[in-house]
Order: C-alpha cells, then structure tokens, then sequence
C-alpha cells in the first residue's frame, strides 16, 4: 500500500511538499494556513522586497518586463515560483505554493479551483483577485473561457514524450502554458499584469511540476547555457535544476520494497 | 488581424493506413510582440474566420497559442530587431525575434488529403483574441503575423 507524504515524512526529507489544490482545498486547515499567509504578504508595503506586490511586479508592470519567455522559460519560472514561496515561508515556514492540475475531469467540468474562483463562486477573496496598488487600486480581472477549452491533457502528455529539452520547452510553451493565458484571460493575456492574478501561480507550479517530471526522465536533458543569469532574480539556469537543492517536492508517496 | 490562406498544395499521403504518419504544420517567423491569441488552423476552409466553429466539419486542424508580450515595454533597444550575431556568438537570441510553431495536423490533414480529389488542400489560420490585457498598447487587430515560410513536414 502506498504511504502518503505526511508531515513526518516531510520532516525527515527536509524538503516542503507542494500540494495541489484540490488536496489543499479538503484540508480547511492547511488552506486557512495558506490564505493567512497569502493575506500577510499581500498587507506588505510594495517597497518590501518579499511583499506580493513586490514579487508580482517583476514579472512585469512596474519593473522593465524580467520575465522570460525564451529558451530559459522553465528556468525563469522556477526561481519566479521560489521567490513567492519564500516569501510565504517568511510569515508562515510550514505552507508551499500548491499546484493546479487543469487537465483533470473536474477541472474540465469546474475550470478554476473552488477557492481561486470568484467570491460569488465561493472563492477566497485575496485568491480570486488582487487589489493591484500600482495600477490605481484596480482589482485584476478575468475572462475567463470554457471550462471544457482547458489544454488537454495529451497535449501535456505530447510535450512529455520530447526528447531534447528544446523541443519540450516548445511544445509546452506553445501549447499548453500560452492555452493557460488565453484562457484565462483579461490581465493573464499580457505579461504586464499577469502574475498579480492569483490564479498565475497555481498553473505556473503545475508547469514546473511537469518540468520536473520530464526531468526525472532518463532522457530529460538539461537546459542550455546553464551559468545565464536569470533576469530579475539573481539566480542562474544552473541554480534551479535540480528542485530538491532548493528545498521542495512533488512526490507525494514513497514505498518500501523488500528486496 | 491577420488570415493566412495558402495556396493549394499536394498532400504527400501515400498510405492512409499508415498509422505511424504524422504531418506537422510548421510556421516560421510568428511575431509574438502584439496581443495573445489563438492560431485556429482550418484545412479546405479559405472562408474560415473567427466566428468559424472549431469542428471536423469546417476542417478545424488544431491551434496555437500566443502569449504576446502586448508591444515593448522595456528599456530603448529592449525589442528592436536583434544585432547582427557573431558567429562565435553562443548566447540565447534576444527575446523579442520572431518564433517556429511546430502543429500536428496528421488527422485532419488525412481526411482532408482522402476527400479531396487529387489529394489537394488548402490551409487557413485564423487568429483569435480575446481582447488584450488592461493597458498594453498593442491592437488585437494586428495579431496573426507570420513573416516566414510555411510549411508541411511529414514522417512516414
């Protein structure tokens, strides 16, 4: 039987877990621990380098766009994903970035997780939409297409089967993580603004769990020019590809075997 | 915005029954600097638009997406075309230069290829935006720009 990654285990690889969300969203305290975490980095004034208002900015609006889209895609992503948590992990040490998986029957049924949705669909107010202090208190905005126009799931599988890191980077690019915007919508559709919407960051984990897996591939290569500064983060290619050194994971069972 | 149509090509089909044959759409030189949208490729449909349903029927193929940057917001020079490269020069190419899209069309390009006559078909891609992000500057109007060749590339 397969042993879940409880907290004690957790403890003992030193690692934090991300969750998904819909794993996040049947333990109401473990959420309420997440929202509560959300909300203190949201109160920081946007001039604290681990406020949310400061990390979303790099993305793009009020910062000269950091965000790459390139080759270092992945990369950029990774560190990007990394500065937020840490900056929950100041206020909250025990809480991780959950992951969405927008392939699943229920999301092509639900679209949005329950608690990312608006506050009329039962969402939590600081995860439905952020109140952008930088673009005079306007609340971010979706438009939100389909639930049934989610990427599907082959789509992720096509971009899994790649066989040089290039080629992954461009199927899932083009494919998946773009399909993620436009379907969203409203502010996801630039980079300007895109990270200020809550839901960016739960997509974005999951491609980074994608990534991961497709790296634990025998044939999941590296990307190039490793020593690349990442732009606006102060990290290199070669500094974020290996997940474990910066003290998280996916994995969520572990089985002993007897030999 | 942008429609493509092409002209009418010989699909080089042999072997309908073939079932490893795979076809990719391949478009070169897609800007990517205006408004995100969506490329719908529609195969033997030259009156396709934006309000054509994405169905086997109007020969819908498959799609793309872009997530465009909405124009330049960077320092001077951030997005202008990319300086002449040394050959020597191993760095990434700057973000801003136009981009391939690889597609695979294998099954509609099949059904289309099987209905038609002498195996001929067209190609339209249409692009589809939402609208565009709060304050870019960019017009969804000018989105579906590819500069470079298209192009079909099969394996048998």
């Amino acid at each position: 039987m397969a042993e879940v990654l409880t907290p004690e285990l957790e403890s003992l690889t030193g690692l934090r877990y991300r969750p998904s969300v819909r794993e996040l969203e049947k333990d109401p305290e473990k959420l309420d621990l997440f929202v509560d975490a959300w909300r203190k980095i949201l109160a920081k004034p946007k001039e604290d380098e681990s406020s949310f208002h400061h990390i979303a900015g790099i993305h793009g609006f009020p910062a000269p766009i950091s965000c790459q889209h390139n080759i270092h895609f992945f990369p950029w992503h990774r560190a990007y994903l990394l500065r937020l948590e840490r900056a929950l992990n100041k206020v909250d040490p025990t809480v991780a970035l959950p992951w969405w998986d927008f392939t699943t029957d229920l999301s092509l049924k639900e679209g949005l997780p329950r608690s990312f949705q608006s506050v009329a669909n039962g969402g939590v107010d600081v995860l439905a939409s952020t109140k952008i202090v930088f673009d005079g208190d306007r609340e971010t905005m979706r438009e939100l297409s389909s639930p049934s126009d989610l990427p599907p799931k082959s789509l992720v599988e096509n971009a899994m089967r790649q066989r040089n890191y290039r080629s992954f980077r461009d199927s899932y690019y083009t494919r998946v993580h773009n399909a993620m915007h436009q379907w969203l919508g409203g502010d996801a559709l630039g980079p300007q603004w895109t990270a200020f919407d809550p839901a960016f960051w739960i997509f974005h984990c999951a491609h980074d769990r994608d990534w991961w897996l497709w790296q634990l591939d025998p044939n999941g290569a590296d990307p190039p020019f490793p020593n690349r500064i990442l732009r606006g983060l102060d990290m290199t290619v070669g500094d974020v590809l290996d997940i474990n050194k910066l003290g998280y994971e996916y994995a969520t069972t572990e089985i002993a075997v007897e030999a | 915005m942008t429609i493509t149509v092409s002209k009418p090509f010989q699909c080089p089909i042999k072997d309908f029954e073939h079932e490893d044959q795979r076809f990719d759409l391949i478009l070169r030189g897609v800007h990517h600097l205006g408004c995100s949208y969506e490329g719908r490729v529609f195969l033997n449909n030259k009156k396709a638009n934006e309000k054509t349903k994405r169905s086997a029927k109007s020969g819908y193929a498959g799609s793309y997406f872009i997530f465009g940057h909405g124009d330049c917001y960077g320092a001077p020079g951030h997005c202008g075309p990319a300086p002449t490269r040394l050959p020597y020069d191993t760095t990434p190419p700057p973000d801003s230069i136009p981009i391939e899209i690889h597609l695979d069309i294998s099954e509609a390009l099949k059904k289309a290829a099987k209905k038609s006559a002498d195996y001929g078909v067209t190609i339209t891609i249409v692009p589809f935006a939402k609208g565009k992000a709060p304050g870019v500057k960019a017009n969804p109007k000018d989105v579906g720009k590819i500069d470079g060749p298209i192009s079909i590339v099969g394996y048998a």
